[in-house]
C-alpha cells in the first residue's frame, strides 16, 4: 500500500525531497491552495509544488534541480506581496524562505545586520530598538512580511520620504543565481565595491534575476525626538497646497500622509478608530524627527502653515500613545476598505506631489465614470498615491470594471510625468501599464539585462513585461515549458 | 582616422583635433566632438559604431586620470556643451540637467530657491553633473546625504549605438521594471553616455558649522572610541571626517590628526550640537569651531585638495589620488595607516576618511617608486580588512605598471555579461573601468 502511494508521486516531488527533506516539500492539491496568489487576489494559478529550504546550499541544490529539468520557479517570502509577483500561473515550483528567517549578525559600529530572507521586516527593529536602533523601510505589512521580499520589491513604507526606500537600505547579499551558482554582492557593507551596481538592479526585480539568501542591511539610530501631527482639512486642494507648502518651508517630514474623505470613513468603521470627523475631505498626518530642539521647532512651524491653508483643525500628539493610535488607523487603512465594501482593489500610482488637485480630480471622474467609489491613501510627501478601488465581486462585471478603473488610475498617473507603482511592483498586475511609460525599446534593454542573469527565463517567468514581449521569447517558453511538462 | 566622418553631424567648429586630454593623463584622442543635443550625440555614437571606433567620453575632463588602458582612443566625445537646466520643479524638490552641466553652476541656480544637490563631490567648478554620476564620485558629507545612487531617479542614456533609453523617470519613488539608473551610475561612462540626469534635491540648510576636533596625539583608540560615543548619541553629524596631521595642517592649522564634524540645518539644533559635541570631547582633544561663511569655505578648500591634472614635469615624481573603501569602523586605521606608510619613503600623503561611511581618501606625491611601493602597501593594509583601493587620479604611464582598480571587485562574469548585452563591439571607454571593463 504505502509503495504503491509512493510510486505515484511525481519524480520531481521525489527529487525535491531528496534535497530538502519530505517534510520540507509540499505538492498535494490542497496544501498548495495557500499558494495561489499573494496579497494580489484578483489573479491565482497552481504551484506544482512549494519547498522549503533550510540554508543557501539547499536553495542552491533545489535551483540546480530545476534549472537542469528546466522547471520554472518563484522565489516567495511571507506572500504579502501587492501586485501578484509571487503568484504562480501554473506548474511552478515554489521556493518558499520562510524557514531562512535568522537575525545573523548586528554591528552596531558600523551600523549593519545581516539576516536572512525571511526574517520579518519588523523583528529587525524591534531586535534591537533596545540599544537605540531601528531599520528604517517600514511598509505597512511590516509585520509580517519578510526582508527577503522588501528586497525583491524595493519596498517602500511611510516613512520613505526622509530615509528612503529599501534600495537605499541594502548593503550586501548573497544571490542563487538561476542556473544555481552562489555569488556575493556588496561584501558586507564594504561601500562602492568597484563594478558595476549589481546590487542595486538586483533590488526591486520582483524575484526574476536571482535568489536572495542573504542580506546586509543598514540599520539607524533612533532619533532623539518625534513629533506627529495631526491636520484636518474641508478642501483637498488647501490640503495639498499645505504639503507643498511644509516641503517648501525646508522641512523634510519623517513622513508625511494624506486621506481623502472615502479612505476616513473606511479607517474610522474598522478595527483603530480614532474619531477623525466623517466630513472632513482630507487628513494630513506628519511626523518629524531628529534632535529635539529641531522637532519643536519644526512641528510649531507646520501647525502655522495648516493654519495659513485654512485647516479645520490641527493637532500635535500629547504623547506616544496618541501618535501610536494615529499611525495604527492609518497603517491599517488598506485592509479597513474591507469595513465599507466587500472587496477593493488598492493601486500604487507615483505623481509629482504638485499635480495631486488635478490627479485626484481625474480620479473622481474615473469613479464617476464607472460607477465604482475610490478611496485615496497618500504617501503625500513623496508622491506615491494608493487609489483604493471598492466593488464587489459577486456582482456580475463588477471584478473588470475595477481593474479597469485601476489601470485609468495608473495612465492618469503617467500622463502627469509619474509612474505606475511606487511601492508595490508590476508583477502580473501591471505588466501591460509598464507601457503606459516605457517604450518597446526600452524595455527590451531591461529584458536584455534580465537575460544575462536569467538566460533561460525560469525564475519568476511572465512577470513584470508586458506580452508579447517577443515573438521568438514567447514561443520558446511554450514550447519549454510543453517539454517540462511531458 | 578622419574627422569627415563627423562633419554632416556637425559643424567643424565643433570638431577638433587633439583637443583634450593631454598624453601623460591619456584618455584622449586625435579628434574631440562637442555635440551640443542628444541627437547630436546619438549620430555620432552610431556612426562610430559603425565603424568600429573606439570611443571615449569626457565632461569638465577633471577624471582623464581616473582609470583606462588604452592610452587613446579613436574619438572622444565631450559633453562640456551639452550643457543647462532641463526642468527644475521646486515644489516637488527635483531637477532635470543636461549631463555637462557643472556641478558648480546647479549649486549656484538651486540656492536662490533655497534648495540644493545633496552631493558634495571634487572639483564642483570643473565637474559635471554626468562625470559625478558615472564615476560615484562623493565627498565627506554621503555620511547623511547619500551617495549618487541615492540622489539619481532618473536618466537618459545613448546606448553604444545610438538607441537613447530612459531609466527610472521623475518621480522620487519608482519600482516600475528593472532600476536601470544602477546600471549606469558609477559605471564609468562603459555602458551608455549619460546626457540627462534627474535628481532629488534637498532644502538648502539654513545654517551650518563645522567642530574640528583636533587631537594632541593621535592613538587610534581614543579617537575611534569618540567617534563611538558620538555615533551612538543622538548627534546628527553630516560628517564624520578623520583627517590625517598634514591635511589638518593644510587646512585649518596645527599639524594634528583631527576629527571634522560637520552640522547643517536650523540655528538651534546645530548651535544646540555644537554645545554637546563640547561636553563629550574627550581628554586630549581641542575643538575649532567654524560656523556659516568660515565653514562653507573650508569645504570649498577640501573641494579643492584632490589632484586632477597632470603631474608636475619633474623626471621620476609622481602624484596619485586613492579612494579606499572599507567598513568604517576600519577608517581610522586606514588614515594612520596612509600616514605612517610615508615614513621610509619619499612620500608625502594627505588622508582623510570616513569614519561615518567607509570611504576613504589619500592623496599621494613623490618619488615615483616609493609612491609605487607605498600604493601596493597601503592596497594590501585594504584588503587585509576585506576593503579595496582604487587610484582615481594617476598619470597613463602609472597605470600600466600599477593596477588602478585592483582585482576587488564585484562579481567579474556577471559585469561582463551586462556589458556584452549592452556594448558587445566595445565602442565605449573600452578598459577603463575595473576587471578590463
Amino acid at each position: 500500500m504505502f509503495r504503491k502511494k509512493k510510486q505515484r508521486v511525481d519524480p520531481l516531488i521525489q527529487h525535491l525531497m531528496a534535497v530538502v527533506g519530505e517534510k520540507n516539500v509540499l505538492y498535494r492539491r490542497e496544501d498548495l491552495v495557500a499558494y495561489e496568489c499573494d496579497g494580489f487576489t484578483l489573479c491565482r494559478g497552481e504551484a506544482r509544488a512549494v519547498v522549503f529550504p533550510a540554508n543557501t546550499e539547499e536553495v542552491a541544490a533545489v535551483v540546480r534541480l530545476l534549472n537542469r529539468e528546466n522547471i520554472p520557479f518563484i522565489a516567495r517570502g511571507a506572500g504579502t506581496g501587492l501586485s501578484g509577483g509571487a503568484t504562480p500561473l501554473g506548474g511552478e515550483v515554489i521556493v518558499s524562505l520562510v524557514k531562512m528567517k535568522k537575525l545573523l549578525q548586528v554591528d552596531f559600529e558600523n551600523r549593519i545586520a545581516v539576516v536572512q530572507p525571511g526574517y520579518v521586516n519588523l523583528k529587525l527593529t524591534q531586535s534591537i530598538a533596545g540599544e537605540g536602533y531601528y531599520y528604517a523601510p517600514d511598509p505597512s505589512s511590516q509585520s509580517a512580511c519578510t526582508i527577503g521580499g522588501n528586497v525583491a520589491e524595493n519596498a517602500g513604507g511611510a516613512h520613505c520620504l526622509k530615509y528612503g526606500v529599501t534600495t537605499n537600505h541594502i548593503l550586501g547579499a548573497e544571490v542563487v543565481l538561476p542556473d544555481g551558482k552562489v555569488i556575493r554582492l556588496g561584501e558586507d557593507g564594504i561601500p562602492d565595491l568597484p563594478g558595476y551596481d549589481l546590487l542595486g538592479l538586483l533590488t526591486g526585480s520582483e524575484g526574476t534575476l536571482g535568489i536572495i539568501t542573504e542580506i546586509t542591511v543598514r540599520i539607524l539610530k533612533t532619533p532623539e525626538a518625534k513629533q506627529t501631527i495631526l491636520a484636518y482639512f474641508d478642501d483637498v486642494e488647501e490640503g495639498s497646497q499645505a504639503v507643498s507648502d511644509i516641503i517648501s518651508a525646508g522641512i523634510v517630514p519623517a513622513a508625511l500622509e494624506m486621506m481623502d474623505q472615502t479612505a476616513i470613513e473606511a479607517v474610522e468603521s474598522a478595527n483603530f478608530p480614532v474619531g477623525h470627523p466623517l466630513d472632513v475631505q482630507a487628513l494630513l498626518l506628519i511626523e518629524v524627527d531628529g534632535i529635539a530642539a529641531e522637532v519643536r521647532e519644526q512641528a510649531k512651524e507646520i501647525v502655522e502653515v495648516c493654519r495659513r491653508r485654512n485647516v479645520r483643525e490641527v493637532k500635535v500628539a500629547r504623547d506616544e500613545k496618541e501618535a501610536a493610535a494615529w499611525w495604527a488607523n492609518r497603517k491599517t487603512g488598506f485592509g479597513a476598505m474591507g469595513a465599507i465594501s466587500p472587496d477593493y482593489l488598492v493601486q500604487d500610482g507615483v505623481i509629482p506631489r504638485s499635480t495631486l488637485p488635478e490627479v485626484l480630480k481625474k480620479i473622481r471622474e474615473i469613479s464617476q465614470d464607472t460607477g465604482l467609489r475610490i478611496a485615496n491613501i497618500f504617501h503625500a510627501g513623496d508622491g506615491n498615491l494608493h487609489p483604493l478601488i471598492l466593488f464587489d465581486e459577486r456582482k456580475p462585471g463588477e471584478k473588470e470594471r475595477a481593474l479597469e478603473a485601476g489601470s485609468r488610475c495608473l495612465k492618469v498617473c503617467a500622463d502627469v510625468g509619474g509612474s505606475i507603482t511606487g511601492e508595490h511592483g508590476v508583477g502580473i498586475e501591471k505588466k501591460e501599464e509598464m507601457r503606459f511609460i516605457f517604450t518597446d525599446e526600452e524595455i527590451e534593454a531591461q529584458l536584455r539585462i534580465r537575460d544575462v542573469f536569467n538566460s533561460k527565463n525560469l525564475l519568476n517567468p511572465d512577470k513584470l513585461f508586458p506580452k508579447p514581449g517577443r515573438c521568438a521569447e514567447v514561443k520558446k517558453e511554450i514550447k519549454e515549458r510543453k517539454l517540462a511538462e511531458v | 582616422m578622419s574627422s569627415l566622418y563627423f562633419d554632416n553631424i556637425l559643424q567643424s567648429e565643433r570638431i577638433r583635433k587633439r583637443a583634450t586630454g593631454s598624453d601623460l593623463l591619456g584618455n584622449g584622442a586625435e579628434v574631440a566632438v562637442y555635440p551640443e543635443t542628444e541627437t547630436e550625440v546619438a549620430k555620432i555614437l552610431n556612426a562610430a559604431n559603425e565603424r568600429d571606433l573606439k570611443v571615449a567620453v569626457t565632461g569638465g575632463g577633471s577624471k582623464l586620470g581616473f582609470g583606462g588602458l588604452r592610452k587613446s582612443y579613436d574619438l572622444v566625445v565631450s559633453l562640456k556643451n551639452l550643457k543647462g537646466i532641463v526642468e527644475h520643479r521646486t515644489g516637488d524638490l527635483t531637477l532635470t540637467a543636461r549631463a555637462g552641466t557643472p556641478i558648480r553652476e546647479l549649486t549656484k541656480k538651486l540656492a536662490e530657491h533655497r534648495q540644493m544637490l545633496p552631493l558634495d563631490p571634487r572639483w564642483p567648478e570643473k565637474a559635471t553633473l554626468g562625470g559625478v554620476i558615472a564615476s560615484n564620485d562623493t565627498g565627506p558629507k554621503r555620511l547623511y546625504y547619500g551617495a549618487p545612487r541615492d540622489v539619481v531617479i532618473g536618466l537618459r542614456v545613448v546606448y553604444p549605438d545610438g538607441r537613447v533609453i530612459r531609466t527610472g523617470g521623475k518621480v522620487v519613488k519608482n519600482v516600475a521594471g528593472y532600476d536601470m539608473n544602477k546600471l549606469f551610475v558609477g559605471s564609468m561612462g562603459t555602458l551608455g553616455v549619460i546626457t540627462e540626469v534627474t535628481v532629488k534635491l534637498r532644502p538648502l540648510p539654513p545654517y551650518e558649522s563645522l567642530a574640528l576636533a583636533v587631537f594632541r596625539e593621535g592613538r587610534e583608540e581614543a579617537v575611534q572610541s569618540f567617534v563611538n560615543t558620538l555615533q551612538r548619541s543622538h548627534l546628527e553629524p553630516v560628517t564624520l571626517e578623520y583627517l590625517n596631521p598634514l591635511l589638518t595642517q593644510r587646512l585649518a592649522g596645527p599639524n594634528r590628526y583631527a576629527l571634522a564634524v560637520a552640522f547643517e540645518g536650523g540655528k538651534t539644533a546645530v548651535e544646540e550640537q555644537l554645545n554637546r559635541i563640547q561636553k563629550i570631547l574627550p581628554e586630549g582633544a581641542d575643538l575649532e569651531v567654524f560656523r556659516e561663511k568660515e565653514a562653507k569655505s573650508w569645504w570649498d578648500e577640501w573641494s579643492r585638495l584632490p589632484f586632477n591634472e597632470t603631474a608636475s614635469s619633474e623626471a621620476n615624481s609622481a602624484e596619485v589620488a586613492v579612494k579606499i573603501g572599507t567598513h568604517s569602523s576600519d577608517a581610522v586605521a586606514v588614515v594612520s595607516q596612509a600616514t605612517e606608510l610615508t615614513a621610509g619613503r619619499k612620500v608625502e600623503a594627505l588622508a582623510h576618511g570616513g569614519t561615518g561611511h567607509g570611504i576613504s581618501r589619500a592623496y599621494v606625491r613623490g618619488d615615483e617608486e616609493d609612491v609605487l611601493d607605498y600604493l601596493t602597501q597601503l592596497r594590501a593594509f585594504a584588503e587585509e580588512r576585506r576593503g579595496y583601493l582604487v587610484a582615481d587620479h594617476m598619470v597613463y604611464p602609472l597605470r600600466k605598471r600599477f593596477d588602478a582598480w585592483g582585482t576587488r571587485m564585484v562579481h567579474l562574469p556577471l559585469m561582463k555579461g551586462i556589458k556584452e548585452a549592452i556594448d558587445p563591439k566595445r565602442t565605449l571607454n573600452d578598459q577603463r573601468f575595473v576587471g578590463g571593463l
